[in-house]
Order: structure tokens, then C-alpha cells, then sequence
């Protein structure tokens, strides 16, 4: 198992609640899925409180992602493998 | 990460370990499982097990530890089950670790919510359905002893 830490990705909202974040996912991307905790992104594991959320913008992939001391980000990573991947495994919702 | 077939299987899921009674928590209750004849793996970061680590130097109450990571990871893959998973929480992070375990385990989720907010985290686990007792124990876990103590009673006759 690795680390996000490993990933090259972007903070698009920092140290929230689980819901903000899917508020936030929700209400800013035009494409985006329904996935079910323990969804494997790359070498991560999401978790979360269903509806977890997963948006799409072009290569790019927008998650969730919660650490035990500091709370749930929105990140976001190119990766148009993952984008494959969601498309197929996700269930969308807009 | 091996479990004893012949046990129940009974993990701790630790969250951040910066309210106090967590460890002692964590150690009493894997005490009471094992007591009631489980096998019991702890998971959490790195700082929360070496506080369990350091709080039983000589391994009486502690036995399997795992990284919450990790355990995260190979509850998805269904390389790892457990029969009771008890969810330690003091903040909206601990209610998702709760939600997840709720869905990757075959057998039951409980949340322990403990902390200064534990009537708020305890509104989001009803609101999504989730099982859970709470006390509102930050440095003290008197308040919340007696509702695990029957938490675990409970888990243990249902499964006698």
C-alpha cells in the first residue's frame, strides 16, 4: 500500500468535513460518479460516508481523500488511466 | 496480518491519537475481546500504535498491530475480515473510517465517539445509519467504561 504523498497531485480544498467535500465535488464539476468506500485510486484506498464522490475534468480525477489527524481534501491528479477506470467502475451521477 | 481461524476476529480501527483516552480505550477493549475469546488486530498511524505499543511493553493486552493504511487496503481487496470492528472516533475523519469499515466488513461496524464533540459526531453516524455508543471522555474515559463495557457484552453473547 503507498501514500498520496507519492502521487503528484493538487489540493483543491484542505482539512473539511467528509460532507463539504462531497458538497464541493458535487456543485463544481459537471461530470462526476458515485463510488463505494474502499474504491482503489492509484495506491490509495478512499474512504468516506456514502455518497462518495469522484469528479471528472478531462484527464483529470477529483477525490475525496481523508487522513485520521487532519481531516478530508479534494484532490486532483491526471491521470487518464484512473479517468478510464471511474468511467467504467463508477456509477454516474451527473 | 494473520487471524486465528478459530477466533472471532475482532479489529480496532484507532483514529488520530490526540484525545487522551484513546489508547488506554483501545487497550481496555482489546482486553475485554479477548477476554470473550477474539482475536484482535489494532490498527491505526504510526503515532497512535506506538502509543499502544509504549503503554504495553511487554505485550500483555496488545498483540496484533496493523497500519490503518494498509488494513484500509486489504479490507477493500477481501484480504482481511472481522466479525466485530470497533472504530475509535473523536472527529468528522473517524465517522468515515466508521462508514467504510460499515461496508468492507461481512460482520459488524460500532464507533466508540469520544472527545468534545461527540454529541455532533454521534448525529452523523445516526444520520447515516451507522451504529455507535459515545460518552464525551476527552482526558477521563470513565464516562464512556460502562457503555463498552455492555458494548462488548453484547457483541460477545450475540456471537456465544
Amino acid at each position: 500500500m503507498g501514500c498520496v504523498e507519492q502521487l503528484n497531485y493538487e489540493i483543491l480544498l484542505s482539512k473539511v468535513r467528509f460532507k463539504e467535500c462531497s458538497t464541493f465535488i458535487s456543485s463544481n464539476f459537471d461530470e462526476y460518479y458515485k463510488i463505494q468506500p474502499g474504491y482503489r485510486m492509484m495506491n490509495v484506498f478512499i474512504i468516506g460516508v456514502p455518497p462518495i464522490y469522484v469528479a471528472v475534468d478531462g484527464d483529470n480525477i477529483i477525490f475525496p481523500y481523508t487522513k485520521p489527524c487532519h481531516g478530508t481534501f479534494v484532490l486532483t491528479i491526471s491521470s487518464p488511466e484512473e479517468v478510464k477506470k471511474i468511467k467504467t467502475m463508477g456509477e454516474l451521477v451527473k | 496480518m494473520i487471524l486465528n481461524d478459530e477466533h472471532k476476529k475482532a479489529l480496532l480501527l484507532l483514529g488520530c491519537p490526540e484525545v487522551p483516552v484513546q489508547t488506554s480505550l483501545a487497550i481496555y477493549i482489546s482486553d475485554l475481546l479477548v477476554k470473550s475469546g477474539a482475536s484482535v488486530i489494532i490498527a491505526g498511524n504510526n503515532a497512535a500504535l506506538e502509543l499502544v505499543r509504549t503503554a504495553d511493553p511487554a505485550g500483555h493486552y496488545i498483540r496484533d498491530t496493523a497500519d490503518l493504511d494498509a488494513t484500509i487496503g486489504a479490507l477493500s481487496e477481501k484480504r482481511v475480515d472481522a466479525d466485530i470492528c470497533y472504530v475509535f472516533i473523536h472527529n468528522d475523519a473517524g465517522v468515515s473510517y466508521l462508514a467504510t469499515a460499515a461496508a468492507l466488513i461481512s460482520g459488524e461496524a460500532v464507533g466508540i465517539i469520544f472527545g468534545n464533540d461527540a454529541v455532533t459526531l454521534a448525529q452523523q453516524c445516526d444520520d447515516a445509519g451507522l451504529e455507535h455508543i459515545r460518552a464525551r471522555a476527552v482526558h477521563n474515559p470513565k464516562p464512556i467504561i460502562s457503555k463498552v463495557n455492555m458494548e462488548v457484552e453484547r457483541w460477545a453473547a450475540s456471537n456465544s
